[in-house]
């Protein structure tokens, strides 16, 4: 009996001993099979090498290799090395060879992977969207970062950037002054507009408003002739509207800081909801609420159904991305309706004030930053120089000049013959023949930068969108954004504690007065309530930090 | 005698009714979702897809059906379902029969030692640590050796095990069965139930799994159907937070259709082999409880 025990004993301790080493052998087997295509297309390289004009712009002669860690958006998907000739031309041009692990950037995952990875010190050579900058700033401080601030002898291109955008400075810094984050910087920085059925309009000779007041006159008038229809939809919920009517009635509220903005005639910050002004607005909105003409589900509508009525043609007015005029018009084109959407000018407010604040030009928590324990620290930091070079620029934004796109005479952009377009619906495609990554791109240029109709293409028709854009931009109604401030954990903390607070209680009452729930006559008592949650001491504290951006 | 009839037909009628709708509620979703994948992809945004095809096209699967990586990761999951299951049938059936043996030397350390890890465990960064420090980063055994065993089928496993009677085996022994003959050829013969059971457990965990291969996989040819099916599904699904930031580009919404027909492309294969899976599902569920 006692021996047949120790059998079994010896029996289990095999198993376990099995069981424990199996991962090792494994491992061993899977890395080495890994590593063998790695050092096959260095030969490949070598030879492509001669024949490169622009030597110059090489980083090294042989080529090195860095793990990228990388979003992949699924409308872009990130080919494989060997099948991207883009890719392999950023090789031929760099001498940097990159490997992609792509994550998908859908819902939390690539947050959830890049957390991990930082908190466990298991860091990528370079991880390209740096997802929650404040994060990666704490951390860089304790050195596992590069400095873009150290290495600025070797990059002219940032050091450019540095002196033409200080906003990357002032608001991208980490606490110790230098810079870890190269962010994505944009052109394109309109973010919405009023967006009106313009062929309503034309069609009851109605002109456009003037001030508010006019503005509900027209709506009014629309809601007695179309009574069927919504006249004033919105999605998003009350908060939107707040935010986007805000500042035309010359107060603010900023949904990024919690309904504080920047007074731009006092040069502080303060919380929108305690403006005469903005009691003003929200009194005018619940006019439009009682009335009818401002949509009865308007707190409540998703996107779905708010896309569901646009496409119908069943709503008349609303303020929405400038971008949807181009997908809403076209659904209403194919469908060969007659309705179109297009921008109308934003009224006056009391104070004379109308725009939409813009998106920032610098764009958080997008940036690029370098692990401080990579092999080669120059050749990284040069390597991010040339993506925002002029020639990186192109190449990330356009693909391979000779191949996706030439420069013309006037010294833009401008598709090849074989890129698919509106006159060339099959031709070539950048991510699918080419192997373009579209999270590469950290730059954009301005709109209609480059040009995608060639000669002899036929003009497409007349084109409502830029029409929009030129129309907002003619009216100085994109107002620029409010400063991307910075704070230290002290001052994180108090935010987070008491914003969520006021930002919550804001929202359960702003449509309580639209809608009539809570009487007008009790704001100024709504206002006093919101004081006592600490409106003051978070002010100071973006106050505090305001002045340490212009400080900078 | 002719009451009692109608109250049987009555019966009957109501039950079938009763059915009928059922069938309604649980059919409802699945045909919409087919109705819509199959629709112009206009149409379902103005939401006049409900029960058949609105302006009917194959255009949603012929995007989905072209994209390489579907195949991919299907092949992927298939192979992380297969050899996965595999590893955990041989190790769990191994631990338990050792376990399910009264005599064993340290049964009850090694019992605690495996209850311990359902109420603890180290989380998730250690375990990412561990898993890297192993070399099995970007490796498919770091999804497959971590959950070797699960605790609870093994426990389910021993339990089944101890019920056998422990007759035939001494008389395997005498005969001049060693321990592993007598679990080859004595107790696995008279345990098939246990182990659909058990297939059907495991592999259902390998083939949902979706945050494991997120963290441990790294190259993209090697992502599980799973990823690519939340990276269709929840892109373009913007909330105000997004927003906020001025993240929302119209090319980057995908449509429905689109995604409808991706679900119904994953799930199409599972609902073809369900049916005939189904009686084990159910005989495994009553083992578990029977004895406890």
């Amino acid at each position: 009996m006692k021996k047949k025990k120790s059998i079994k004993i010896m029996r289990l301790a095999a198993i376990v001993l099995v069981v424990s080493i199996l991962p090792l052998l494994v491992s061993c087997g899977y890395n080495t099979d890994d590593r063998k295509p790695a050092s096959e297309p260095k030969s490949n390289q070598d030879a492509v090498q001669h024949d490169t004009e622009q030597d110059d712009k090489k980083i090294s002669d042989k080529v090195i290799e860095f793990d990228v860690l990388i979003g992949e958006h699924v409308s872009f998907p990130v080919t494989r090395y060997e099948d991207s000739l883009f890719l392999q031309k950023i090789t031929e041009k760099t001498g940097i060879k990159l490997n992609l692990i792509a994550v998908p950037d859908a819902g939390d995952a690539y947050k959830q992977k890049l957390n991990i990875m930082l908190n466990s010190n298991e860091i990528p050579d370079i991880i390209w969207t740096s997802k929650d900058d404040a994060l990666i700033n704490s951390l860089a401080v304790k050195g596992i970062f590069l400095s873009y601030s150290d290495y600025l002898d070797y990059t002219p291109s940032i050091k450019k950037l540095f002196e033409t955008i200080p906003d990357i400075e002032r608001s991208y810094s980490a606490s110790d002054g230098k810079v870890y984050i190269m962010p994505r910087l944009t052109t394109n920085v309109m973010s919405e507009i009023f967006m009106i059925r313009e062929d309503i309009l034309a069609k009851e000779g109605l002109k456009e408003p003037g001030t508010f007041d006019e503005f509900y006159i027209l709506l009014k008038t629309l809601k007695e002739k179309y009574p069927d229809k919504i006249t004033f939809i919105n999605r998003n919920g009350g908060e939107h509207l707040v935010n986007r009517l805000a500042y035309s009635w010359g107060s603010g509220y900023e949904t990024g800081t919690y309904g504080f903005y920047l007074n731009r005639d006092e040069d502080k910050y303060q919380y929108g909801p305690l403006d005469e002004n903005f009691k003003l607005m929200v009194e005018w909105l619940k006019k439009l609420y009682d009335e009818g003409i401002l949509d009865k589900e308007y707190a409540l509508r998703t996107t779905a159904q708010w896309e569901e009525e646009m496409s119908k043609g069943n709503a008349l007015f609303t303020v929405d991305y400038i971008d949807r005029v181009k997908s809403i018009n076209s659904g209403y084109i194919n469908n060969g309706m007659e309705a179109r959407v297009a921008a109308m000018n934003i009224p006056k407010g009391p104070t004379g004030k109308s725009g939409i604040l813009a998106k920032s030009a610098v764009m958080s928590n997008s940036g690029i930053v370098i692990s401080s324990k990579i092999s080669d620290p120059v050749a990284a930091v040069k390597f991010i120089d040339w993506i925002y070079s002029d020639d990186g620029r192109l190449m990330t934004s356009y693909g391979i000049e000779g191949e996706t796109f030439v420069i013309d005479e006037d010294g833009k952009p401008m598709l090849t013959s074989q890129m698919k377009r509106q006159a060339n619906p099959n031709g070539k495609e950048l991510v699918k023949d080419y192997g373009w990554i579209y999270y590469m791109d950290k730059y954009e240029f301005p709109v209609g930068y480059l040009k995608d109709v060639l000669p002899g293409d036929p003009v497409p028709e007349d084109d409502r969108w830029m029409f929009s854009r030129e129309k907002m931009e003619k009216a100085n109604q994109v107002i620029p954004a409010d400063p991307v401030l910075k704070f230290t954990e002290q001052q994180t903390s108090e935010l987070r504690s008491k914003c969520t607070l006021i930002q919550d209680y804001f929202k359960q009452n702003i449509d309580k007065f639209i809608m009539g729930t809570r009487l007008i006559s009790e704001y100024d008592q709504f206002v006093e309530e919101i004081k006592k949650l600490g409106v003051d001491d978070v002010a100071k504290v973006y106050n505090d930090a305001y002045s340490v951006y212009k400080g900078n | 005698m002719k009451k009692a009839n109608l109250y049987s037909v009555m019966f009957d009628v109501f039950i079938n009714i009763i059915l009928a709708m059922v069938v309604v509620v649980t059919l409802y979703p699945f045909l919409h979702v087919v109705s819509v994948s199959l629709s112009d992809p206009y149409a379902v945004m103005q939401n006049k897809v409900n029960f058949y095809p609105v302006g009917f096209n194959l255009n949603a699967y012929k995007s989905v059906l072209s994209n390489p990586y579907i195949w991919i990761s299907y092949k992927n999951t298939i192979v992380y379902t297969v050899v996965g299951t595999a590893v955990n049938l041989v190790l769990t059936t191994a631990m338990a029969y050792s376990l399910s043996k009264k005599y064993l030397f340290g049964r009850k350390f090694f019992s605690i030692f495996t209850t311990f890890t359902l109420f603890f465990n180290g989380g998730i960064i250690p375990n990412y640590i561990i898993i890297s420090k192993l070399g099995l980063i970007d490796s498919m055994w770091a999804l497959i050796l971590p959950i070797a065993i699960g605790t609870w089928n093994l426990m389910v496993m021993r339990n089944y095990f101890e019920g056998l009677p422990s007759e035939i085996e001494e008389s395997a022994a005498i005969d001049g069965c060693n321990p592993v003959q007598v679990l080859v050829k004595i107790v696995l013969p008279v345990s098939k139930p246990i182990f659909a059971t058990m297939t059907l457990f495991y592999a259902v965990w390998h083939w949902n799994t979706y945050f494991s291969p997120l963290l441990y996989l790294n190259d993209k040819e090697k992502y599980p159907l799973q990823i690519f099916m939340q990276q269709i599904l929840i892109t373009g699904e913007t909330s105000f937070a997004n927003t906020v930031v001025g993240i929302e580009d119209t090319n980057l919404l995908i449509s429905n259709t689109v995604k409808y027909a991706t679900i119904m492309v994953a799930i199409l294969p599972i609902i073809m082999v369900y049916p005939f899976l189904q009686k084990y599902f159910i005989k495994g569920v009553l083992i578990g409880s029977v004895k406890g």
